[in-house]
């Protein structure tokens, strides 16, 4: 167990510390320009923030309720389910929103390098046109859609960490 | 809960010996408990108490010997046996009620909830366990191991953390259960005072190896304000102090900051 978490871990590491950005010219290489590379590019740097807070958040699970569930006769998929996953739910959400804010970067990023549309297309375009109105417009719209990726991490929260008294509105 | 009254387990341990390492926590242990019995655990801390209890409920294994439930060993964790810890490890995330019924089949649900209206919580069972009091807690955690009707329930210091007044509550509340269901019980305790209100057995583990092993027959309820209550508490919290130092191992840290105040001092 340790032995593969050391392995795991350290690949992990190594390619989490690549910049996705630097990974561009191989990317359209392999997919080309189309939406596929965009995809790709983003689940390679959403994956990490994701991954590192899960990886800690379970790390984190109060042992003394693993013991209990071990000894209440809980099954391994039953401890997993009711004691592991949500013990490190507040630390999974963390990553998540986390990912959201890098998902649109990288996107806008990927926009501005290769693509034939697109918001970051549009800013990229309106520049070398001098149009300021069109990249105000661009800028407006990546704070509106920020924005709205963090209402809905906000609400899984609350779905999911109703019993955290950290998270518990005024109406609870 | 069900009606039927099932037997409390029978409980053997046999040249018990428990080691972490170099140090021996439990030394040669013999003990024999019947069926039924409420058995109180007393001793300092790090007397070895806890890891007895850890051994019983599979938590641990044995370094030497064997514990024996109704004649059979007991080499890992048992449906028959359920545990109460010194907190009350309630799963935050899951209301009053559900942590009641956590390992339960759905259709146990209605049994769950009639466990919890016996130990006074019916109308908090929509809760999250954050807005309860301690007692309340270690209420949740007590429906929690009855639910499963143990035959053999263990109690590692479940009380030490609550006030007098919520302590004496439950023990009345653990008593009315324990004779009402006959489970056998084993309370591990530092507090000889709650061992001789509940137990018919008190027995004090020094390390690791039984140095009193008494058995209280008053009658129950049993009341603090009783003279042969007092004596007996006396009797035994007088040989629990007669060793002044628990063990030669942890003079140990104690000298230095000594030798290092004199150097001083002089």
């Amino acid at each position: 167990m340790r032995f593969f978490e050391t392995l795991l871990d350290s690949t992990v590491q190594m390619v989490r510390n690549v910049p996705a950005l630097a990974l561009i010219p191989l990317v359209i290489l392999w997919f080309g320009i189309e939406e596929t590379a965009k995809l790709f590019l983003i689940s390679i740097s959403v994956f990490f923030p994701i991954y590192l807070n899960t990886f800690h958040g379970i790390r984190n699970v109060d042992p003394q309720l693993i013991e209990m569930g071990r000894s209440y006769g809980l099954s391994r998929w039953q401890l997993y389910r009711e004691v592991i996953l949500p013990g490190a739910m507040s630390s999974i959400l963390v990553g998540l929103r986390f990912s959201l804010g890098l998902m649109w970067v990288i996107l806008i990023v990927a926009e501005t390098i290769s693509a034939q549309s697109g918001i970051g297309y549009l800013t990229m375009n309106a520049r070398e046109f001098l149009r300021t109105d069109v990249v105000l417009v661009g800028i407006l719209l990546y704070a509106l859609l920020g924005k709205l990726a963090d209402v809905f991490a906000r609400a899984l929260e609350r779905g999911w960490l109703r019993w955290h008294p950290g998270y518990q509105g005024k109406t609870a | 809960m069900s009606d039927t009254k099932e037997e409390g387990v029978r409980l053997q341990a046999q040249g018990l010996s428990k080691r972490y390492g170099q140090r021996e926590v439990l030394r040669h242990l013999k003990l024999s408990i019947e069926p039924g019995q409420f058995i109180a655990i007393v001793g300092r801390s790090g007397c070895g108490k806890s890891t007895l209890l850890r051994l019983v409920a599979g938590l641990e294994q044995a370094s030497e010997g064997q514990l024996l439930a109704d004649g059979q060993p007991i080499d890992g964790l048992r449906e028959e046996v359920r545990i109460m810890f010194q907190e009350a490890r309630l799963l935050p995330w899951r209301r009053v009620l559900d942590n009641v019924t956590l390992g339960l089949p759905r259709e146990d649900r209605p049994r769950a909830a009639q466990v919890l209206a016996q130990v006074g919580l019916a109308e908090r069972a929509g809760e999250w366990p954050a807005r309860l009091s301690g007692g309340q807690r270690q209420r949740v955690a007590l429906a929690r191991a009855l639910v499963h009707q143990p035959r053999l329930l263990l109690l590692d210091e479940p009380l030490g953390a609550l006030d007098a007044l919520t302590r004496i509550e439950m023990h009345r509340l653990i008593e009315s259960l324990w004779q009402q269901l006959g489970f056998t019980a084993l309370l591990v305790t530092h507090d000889v005072q709650e061992a001789v209100a509940l137990a018919d057995r008190v027995i004090l583990i020094e390390d690791g190896r039984i140095a009193l092993d008494e058995t209280i027959t008053l009658a129950r309820p049993r009341s603090q304000g009783d003279p042969a209550f007092a004596a007996i508490e006396k009797r035994i919290l007088d040989r629990v102090l007669q060793k002044p130092d628990a063990s030669p191992a942890d003079d140990g840290p104690w000298l230095e900051p000594v030798a290092h105040a004199l150097r001083w001092a002089i």
